[in-house]
């Protein structure tokens, strides 16, 4: 634990306070199921770009992204570029014409082609499984991390989490999360700013001056400067691993349903457009700060500090050099700045976990609850509204108290993993058929759903990541074995399926998509 | 909705067993000008894709066979290594305000033509029949 001195709790107050003002001048425009969802779809594309940045501008960007460059050097820089690149194919292909779908979930997307409730169940399951991994994995890092930062238990700490991410969402709804989003995005890009500056002031301005010092620091001397320290690349099987890593984020980042969603609530489909040009633009910077802020971590952090920045996988190396950069963690500069950065890290989680259990909200009392149980027509959306909140409720404590009970021990890398394999092996190949190819069917979009989801469950646990040395696939990184088989399911389902796609549908969705027009539901057609 | 389209929805048989307003959607899709638009933008997103994973996986190739292209230490960045981040993510920018501009200067105006041209008969009909 380091900072638990007499700013942190202030600080934690002041930024809860503020988020609380936030969610509830939110839950006033909450009245219907659409308005939980998607914000009323009244969010313009600046605001989203901000609230996408604040999504991936989370305590594993800001805190664990700086750890890595701190401990493997140009390597852990290696990730920023993955999760930079995986927006483009969802600007050029999916962001406009997810939100001209006129969807509040993922799984209404596929309903617009595919009738019946097998593929919204199945969408919705692994939407549920994909959120709920990512939230699990959140939920276990946020405890983790306000132990050490903040000196709370595990248990007090994801209780706190849980519990505030439960209101937010339940009361705020997605209106409420996008504003926490937005408000901890601009922070966070300051405070980022802020760094960068001091870090660069301290080595004369020059990156060259702060890349030679950091090297002679490091102990590895240039090679903290080379690739090779994370990802070696000496073997075939590394080489398949880098590949592999580079596919699984990329493609990951634009399967994931908290982000997809995100699209649903702009205004009109060029506000989706342009949110993700905005989004791009205050990621890249944030980013291209870190990667000074890393590098000057292993430059002005020497020592005993150096090695406790360095336990815990690095999460400790921006609060510490922050404290050192303002004076000395025991100054009260340094510990009012140490303050600052673990509220933010707080907020930026809370923010994180808000976006995350809304996803599962919508896949449970939309898709499996409103649409499936009970079906469209015995739900209003003032009951759907209702029913979302309570769903919130009921998933938040589940995961709340699922996470104290399964420990600070848990395999996050397993959680995590999991979470994009799904992602990139099941959800984008069904959704880009579902998009793009007029014979892709409703069994071809269940096999692709089934068969991503348990290609990307038994390539997980036959990884390093579950079965340490003795695994049988020698991946870290194992998606570019199950994306293939998710593909190949969609493909197969549909050319051995027997039933023919129906055109109509196609051709409806595609008006929609396009041109944003959605006169007809899909049930008039028939 | 263009000229073609409407056309074909007056010849349209009331008796098809689809609606109207489902007759008019499919005419629309199945017109050269829509089938033009969807091409325009397939081929414009599927091409930036292609560009980008070639650079995506270009960068990560290099940096696996050829590490010591990124571990020359110049002026300014520090090292190569660092420049090509730098680059990569002035590529991503690019790359991105190329599609935005051209899907706000070459696709826009055709979408909004085709949803005015398409409202057009609903709105004559709605009149006609006295409905808003």
């Amino acid at each position: 634990m380091i900072a638990t001195n007499g700013f942190t709790l202030p600080v934690f107050a002041v930024l809860i306070a503020a988020s609380c003002f936030v969610i509830f001048r939110a839950s006033r425009r909450n009245a219907t199921g659409s308005d939980f969802f998607t914000a009323g779809r009244s969010i313009s594309g600046f605001q989203n770009g901000l609230a996408i940045a604040g999504d991936f501008m989370s305590a594993g960007t800001f805190l664990g992204t700086t750890g890595l460059l701190f401990l493997f050097g140009f390597d852990g820089g290696l990730i920023i570029v993955a999760a930079l690149f995986g927006f483009l194919p969802l600007l050029f292909l999916l962001a406009e014409r997810l939100r001209n779908a006129g969807a509040l979930t993922l799984a209404d997307v596929l309903s617009m082609r595919f009738d019946g409730r097998q593929v919204r169940a199945v969408t919705a399951v692994n939407t549920l499984v994909v959120s709920g991994m990512y939230l699990f994995a959140q939920l276990v890092g946020a405890g983790v991390l306000l132990q050490i930062l903040a000196g709370w238990s595990f248990s007090t700490a994801v209780a706190v989490t849980g519990l505030l991410m439960t209101l937010y969402v339940a009361f705020g709804g997605m209106l409420g999360a996008t504003w926490v989003m937005i408000i901890k995005a601009v922070i966070l890009f300051f405070i980022g700013l802020l760094l960068c500056g001091l870090v660069l002031h301290h080595a004369g301005w020059s990156m060259a001056r702060l890349s030679e010092i950091a090297a002679a620091n490091s102990g590895k001397a240039t090679a903290f400067l080379e690739p090779g320290l994370m990802l070696p690349g000496k073997s075939l099987r590394d080489v398949v691993d880098i590949l592999s890593y580079a596919t699984i984020y990329m493609l990951g980042t634009a399967g994931l349903p908290h982000v997809l969603i995100r699209f649903f609530t702009t205004r009109d489909g060029g506000a989706a457009r342009r949110s993700l040009g905005w989004a791009m633009g205050v990621m890249g910077l944030f980013y291209l700060m870190l990667l000074v802020v890393g590098i000057g971590a292993r430059a002005f952090l020497v020592g005993d500090i150096a090695t406790a920045a360095g336990r815990g996988g690095g999460n400790l190396v921006t609060p510490i050099l922050a404290g050192e950069l303002a004076g000395g963690l025991q100054t009260v500069l340094g510990g009012i700045f140490l303050a600052v950065i673990a509220g933010v890290a707080f907020l930026t989680i809370l923010a994180v976990v808000s976006g995350l259990l809304i996803s599962s909200a919508g896949a449970v009392a939309h898709d499996l609850l409103a649409e499936v149980v009970l079906r469209r027509r015995s739900v209003s959306p003032r009951q759907e509204a209702v029913l979302a909140r309570v769903t919130t409720a009921a998933l938040g404590l589940a995961a709340s108290v699922t996470t104290i009970l399964i420990g600070p021990s848990f395999n996050i890398t397993f959680l995590i993993g999991l979470a994009f394999l799904v992602a990139a092996s099941a959800n984008l190949p069904v959704l880009m058929c579902t998009l793009f190819w007029p014979r892709f069917s409703a069994r071809g979009a269940m096999t692709g759903l089934l068969g991503g989801l348990v290609a990307s469950l038994i390539v997980i646990s036959l990884s390093p990541a579950v079965m340490g040395a003795d695994a049988v696939i020698p991946l870290r990184f194992p998606g570019i074995v199950s994306m293939p088989v998710g593909i190949l399911c969609c493909w197969l389902g549909t050319i051995l399926g027997g039933r023919t796609a129906d055109r109509t549908r196609f051709e409806h969705m595609q008006l929609r998509c396009e041109l944003g027009v959605g006169a007809v539901e899909p049930a008039a057609l028939h | 909705m263009t000229a073609g389209t409407a056309d074909q929805l007056r010849s349209s048989s009331p008796n098809s067993g689809v609606s109207p307003a489902a007759q008019a959607e499919m005419s629309v899709v199945r017109s050269d000008r829509f089938q033009e638009l969807v091409g325009r933008q397939n081929r414009i997103g599927f091409g930036l894709t292609g560009l980008t994973f070639v650079c995506y996986y270009g960068f990560f190739l290099v940096d696996t066979f050829l590490p010591s292209w990124f571990s020359v230490m110049i002026p300014v960045f520090g090292t190569t290594g660092i420049l090509f981040i730098v680059l990569t993510f002035a590529f991503v920018w690019l790359i991105a305000l190329y599609y935005l501009r051209v899907v706000q200067h070459e696709l826009e105006p055709m979408r909004n033509a085709m949803v005015v041209q398409m409202s057009a008969p609903t709105t004559a009909a709605a009149s006609a029949g006295g409905r808003s």
